[in-house]
């Protein structure tokens, strides 16, 4: 473009007020950064499941006020043609194409993935073998808290190509599973109605919701599973401990033996 | 109207809140919240801002009531079943909520006609799986059970010895009384289905805020023993009508008869707002009524309210509106452990120290640690080894424990 192209798209420099143009970038990030200390603060002291309404909340109001200072900002640089709008982006689309496209392909995963949901702060997702829960959303990525305390960040970019696992989709609970491997000599009605008292009476147990135990046979034995929700999916670990040193304590009580050999392998978790 | 009634479960309705506090009762609740400090790990006072009544001028305005009336109204509700020659049912049980007497009630009717009073075993029998206790249901004489809820622990033998103690009760043609805690009602509906194997329940019909003008009027008149004006210290109402003077009675001979005062006289809001926040529990509503009443230098009371009370005959009990009085809250982010250690002491209508560490996931000092905490909140207390929520806190940790899905009871 030419001097006397770019006079056309925008303002002259003396007529731009940058001071306004400043203060209203601030006050976006000000607001965003208040948005997103206050929303979780808030969501930690509301009663359980209000939480999972409130923290996907961050993400939206944060894109919807860059959008709202970008459209505010943007007349105040250039003359608000449609021509200029269209040789500018044009000409912004075109270098971000070679220069920042992964980048660009993760802001618009990003946006891609509020509007279909395929996960949101609060859920526990597996994404290339780490699993954990959404702690917070991103522009470009989002970061997530495995069991371990470790923090991994994931590019949106990944719903492009990547399966990700969600297990509980928005809602508190989520379904846990103890295994038990059993030597095959027992009796199985006895041990299903002993492992599903034992899911039914813990005190991590939402009993809202059913409780189920299932049982396969396997070379080396039989394979039980009790499946069942606890009130708060962040107590997916504490569950599933507490279901097992109980339904090892009942099945001890049964005089069952354990399976020995070959060595018992936990399926994978999909 | 009958003071004490008791009907089918299914048709029980709670008091309604007026909408415009229920509203309020929420955004108050919410910033509370929001804004409330943890549990302090130090003693603190419930009351450190009010000088609520001496405990003899409470139990002379507002006596602890006697459950005559209630069993009386039990007796009229079972009449025609008992005297069935053979009767269609066998099993008749009575669930309430804490503070509803249920169990005193069961047993008072149980013993007066002559029902065989099964004892609970103690609760580490249940969970070894011991069933020697299971013997006292040999014979075919009339059986009570007033409080079902001794009868299982939240166990995984616990549970079967409930199973097993069910199958003995609808295997039979013996008249069987039972009485439960409506918590234990919900959580063994969803373990051992007990909805479904026995009768629907009679439940006591909620007080509302007729009843407890009722019933507030008449304990404060049985024992006054002068007239009494019960008036709010903002703008000097009335909150009950005025008692007058008479003899000291059995205030279980006069909970279910007609007062002196006119009877349809329109309940205040504040005893509609009373059957709300108690749920139409009538201990519940009892000790909130206590923690209102008030003697207070006239500092603390209005000049308005003050010149209405002018003209009282008697003495004026003061009553300190909704937004003076401070009940017992379950503090914003109580840990887990804790709210699970108040479901665990609901389902059971409390239980001693050492066993709730049979039947929690946290050691026994942690357990004491919560313990003490929640006590000095005012939301549980000890009593005769037993853990057990407060009346006053009962609605708190009730609402706290819904919030949090926890499965609460249907009062």
């Amino acid at each position: 473009m030419n001097s006397v192209d770019l006079g056309r798209v925008f303002y002259r420099i003396e007529d731009i007020h940058f001071l306004r143009i400043a203060l209203i970038v601030a006050a976006a990030l000000v607001i965003i950064v208040a948005v997103q200390r206050l929303f979780p603060w808030v969501a930690h002291r509301l009663p359980g499941r209000a939480r999972l309404y409130i923290l996907p909340l961050v993400p939206i109001l944060r894109i919807l006020i860059i959008i709202v200072t970008v459209l505010t900002v943007t007349p105040m640089v250039i003359k608000p043609t449609a021509q200029n709008f269209v040789a500018l982006f044009g000409a912004l689309g075109l270098a971000l194409g070679f220069a920042f496209k992964d980048y660009v392909s993760g802001l618009i995963a990003g946006v891609v993935a509020l509007y279909e949901q395929p996960y949101r702060p609060g859920d526990w997702v597996t994404v290339d073998g780490a699993y954990g829960e959404i702690e917070s959303m991103g522009l470009r990525s989002f970061r997530m808290i495995t069991p371990d305390d470790t923090v991994v960040t994931v590019p949106h970019s990944k719903i492009w190509t990547a399966v990700i696992a969600n297990a509980n989709d928005g809602k508190r609970e989520h379904l846990c599973v103890a295994d038990f491997y059993l030597h095959p000599a027992h009796d199985a009605t006895a041990v299903r109605r002993m492992l599903s008292d034992v899911a039914l009476t813990s005190a991590y147990l939402q009993i809202k919701l059913p409780v189920q135990v299932t049982a396969a046979e396997r070379p080396w034995g039989t394979h039980y599973r009790i499946k069942a929700y606890p009130i708060d999916g962040r107590d997916e670990f504490s569950f599933v401990t507490d279901l097992t040193v109980r339904g090892k304590a009942a099945l001890t009580g049964l005089a069952v033996r354990w399976a020995t050999a070959p060595a018992a392998v936990p399926e994978e978790r999909p | 109207m009958m003071l004490w009634s008791f009907v089918p479960h299914s048709q029980f309705t709670r008091p309604p809140e007026p909408a415009r506090e229920a509203a309020l009762g929420r955004v108050r609740g919410l910033l509370q919240r929001i804004g409330r400090k943890a549990l302090a790990a130090r003693p603190v006072s419930v009351q450190a801002e009010l000088r609520s009544a001496s405990l003899k001028l409470l139990d002379r305005v507002a006596p602890a009531p006697r459950w005559g009336a209630a069993e009386r109204s039990l007796e009229f509700a079972l009449s025609s079943w008992s005297g069935e020659q053979a009767p269609q049912q066998n099993l008749q049980i009575i669930v309430g909520p804490p503070g509803a007497g249920t169990t005193t009630v069961v047993q008072r009717w149980a013993e007066r006609n002559q029902y065989r009073l099964v004892q609970p075993p103690p609760y580490r029998q249940l969970i070894e799986g011991s069933t020697d206790w299971l013997h006292q249901l040999d014979g075919d004489d009339p059986l009570a059970l007033p409080n079902l809820e001794c009868f299982f622990a939240r166990h995984y033998r616990g549970v079967d010895a409930m199973r097993r103690l069910v199958d003995r009760v609808c295997n039979g043609s013996r008249r069987i009384v039972v009485g439960c805690n409506s918590w234990a009602w919900s959580f063994l509906s969803r373990t051992v289905r007990i909805n479904a194997l026995l009768p629907e329940p009679f439940v006591l019909v909620a007080f509302d805020a007729a009843r407890l003008q009722q019933w507030l009027y008449v304990l404060a008149q049985s024992t006054a023993g002068c007239s009494l004006s019960f008036r709010l210290t903002d703008d000097g109402s009335h909150v009950l009508p005025a008692v007058e003077n008479c003899a000291n009675a059995d205030s279980g001979d006069l909970e279910d008869q007609p007062a002196g005062a006119d009877r349809t006289e329109k309940p205040s809001s504040f005893l509609e707002q009373l059957a709300a926040r108690s749920r139409g529990n009538p201990l519940v509503a009892w000790a909130q009524w206590r923690q209102c009443l008030h003697t207070s230098k006239d500092d603390d009371v209005d000049e308005d309210a003050q010149e209405a009370a002018s003209g009282d005959n008697g003495r004026t009990i003061w009553v300190r509106p909704w937004s003076d009085v401070a009940m017992p809250e379950v503090p914003a982010n109580t840990a887990p452990e804790a709210l699970m250690l108040l479901h665990t002491l609901l389902l059971h209508d409390g239980l001693p120290a050492d066993l709730l560490d049979l039947l929690l996931p946290a050691s026994l000092g942690g357990i004491m640690e919560q313990l003490y905490r929640l006590r000095s909140a005012g939301l549980v207390k000890l009593e005769s080894g037993v853990w057990r929520v407060t009346l006053l806190g009962y609605p708190s940790v009730r609402a706290t424990l819904a919030g949090e899905d926890y499965l609460v009871d249907g009062f």
